[in-house]
């Protein structure tokens, strides 16, 4: 100690090697922290299941039955049983809808699809349901349910073929967008009653 | 007198150079602790970040295991259902006579457990819903889930999830 008093230079060393061996340790302990961090948020390799999953989703809509009784103007009107799987009664729609039917003519039959689809698929998520035809080179959307496609950054899609017409197809894509913290609120308080206030905008707290 | 004068000077020469050897002293200690607490800051860091670094991989292994062994009991509970082939149409009734809560109790042994199964379309129907008996707490939790179809008794092909959370 009294050598380094006396020569300060040492001293100055000492305080030099202390701070270097500082900077290590805080360089040790951000890699350690950032690979522990990075482990733990690692993204399952399974990826979404269930009612996030996209694939699921489609497969068990497509296969499910209708479940009301439906007339369309087509043709002088044609019933749909409610045990129609909606696959087929997807194929009769866009069928139709490659021929020149106007798609307001099936809005009792789509508000029954969505309905499916949102029950189908997680709350925290909203369905986009759209086909696509090809009839030689080009393509044209002939079905979108609903109207508007949600706007994010995120989704989640799945897509399958159907027949159409001609030997053509048609590509049905399913597109879970995640939904809005609102809409959430608006599903929980009108599923579970959760009480005045819940699921209301922030206004309705406003005095 | 010359005498006492003499001892009382040596003495004091004494004193002043056992001062001075002091204040060296306390001069390098003193010197020497910013030193000493880069060094203990350093080595405090490291054991802490350690220390956390490696719970934090514990708790994730810990998810991990949770978050398969939750898939692998619905995927089980699935098979179950479905027996050999998974193409096969299952009645609704089928389902709910099937005894999964018990095939679901094996599988994840003494790990508690909660299960339910749901028809979504065509109507919001509860099917069954079983919990464990011990009712223990704890602060991880994995979900899974899964869809399919089944035949319900008027005919219609119902879609149903079956969910479990496992603790």
């Amino acid at each position: 100690m009294s050598g380094r008093s006396k020569n300060g230079c040492r001293g100055q060393l000492a305080l030099l090697d202390a701070v270097v061996f500082f900077v290590i340790a805080m360089a040790i302990s951000s890699i350690m922290f950032y690979y522990a961090r990075d482990d733990s948020n690692s993204v399952p390799s399974t990826g979404p299941k269930g009612q996030s999953d996209p694939d699921a989703v489609l497969r068990v809509f497509l296969h499910a039955s209708l479940g009301e009784e439906t007339l369309l103007e087509l043709n002088g009107g044609t019933h749909i049983s409610a045990r129609s799987e909606v696959s087929e009664c997807l194929q009769i729609e866009l069928n139709a809808l490659v021929l020149g039917v106007d798609q307001g003519d099936f809005g009792q039959m789509n508000g029954i699809l969505l309905a499916i689809l949102e029950a189908t698929c997680s709350v925290v998520l909203d369905p986009y349901l759209t086909a696509v035809w090809f009839p030689d080179s080009s393509h044209k959307v002939v079905l979108a349910i609903p109207d508007e496609a949600p706007d994010s950054r995120t989704r989640y899609a799945s897509s399958t073929e159907l027949p159409g017409v001609e030997g053509s197809a048609f590509l049905l894509t399913l597109v879970l967008v995640p939904a809005s913290f609102s809409e959430i609120l608006d599903v929980c308080a009108g599923d579970l009653d959760l009480g005045p206030g819940i699921g209301q905008s922030p206004a309705y707290f406003e005095p | 007198m010359n005498i006492t004068c003499s001892s009382q000077r040596s003495s004091s020469i004494g004193q002043s150079s056992a001062v001075k050897r002091d204040e060296l002293g306390v001069a390098g200690f003193f010197e020497d602790l910013p030193v000493l607490l880069f060094i203990l800051a350093g080595a405090l860091t490291i054991v802490i970040s350690s220390l956390s670094a490696s719970q934090v991989v514990v708790l994730s292994g810990e998810e991990k295991e949770l978050d398969h062994l939750a898939n692998r009991c619905v995927e089980l509970l699935l098979s179950e259902v479905f027996g050999d082939g998974q193409g096969v149409a299952v009645t609704v009734g089928s389902v709910c006579s099937t005894r999964l809560y018990q095939v679901a109790e094996d599988f994840l042994d003494s790990r508690c457990f909660s299960m339910g199964i749901v028809m979504l379309h065509p109507e919001l129907r509860w099917l069954s819903q079983d919990d464990c008996k011990s009712r223990g707490g704890s602060e991880r939790a994995s979900a899974a889930s899964r869809l399919f179809n089944a035949l319900t008794d008027d005919g219609k092909t119902a879609i149903l999830v079956v969910r479990i959370i496992v603790w």
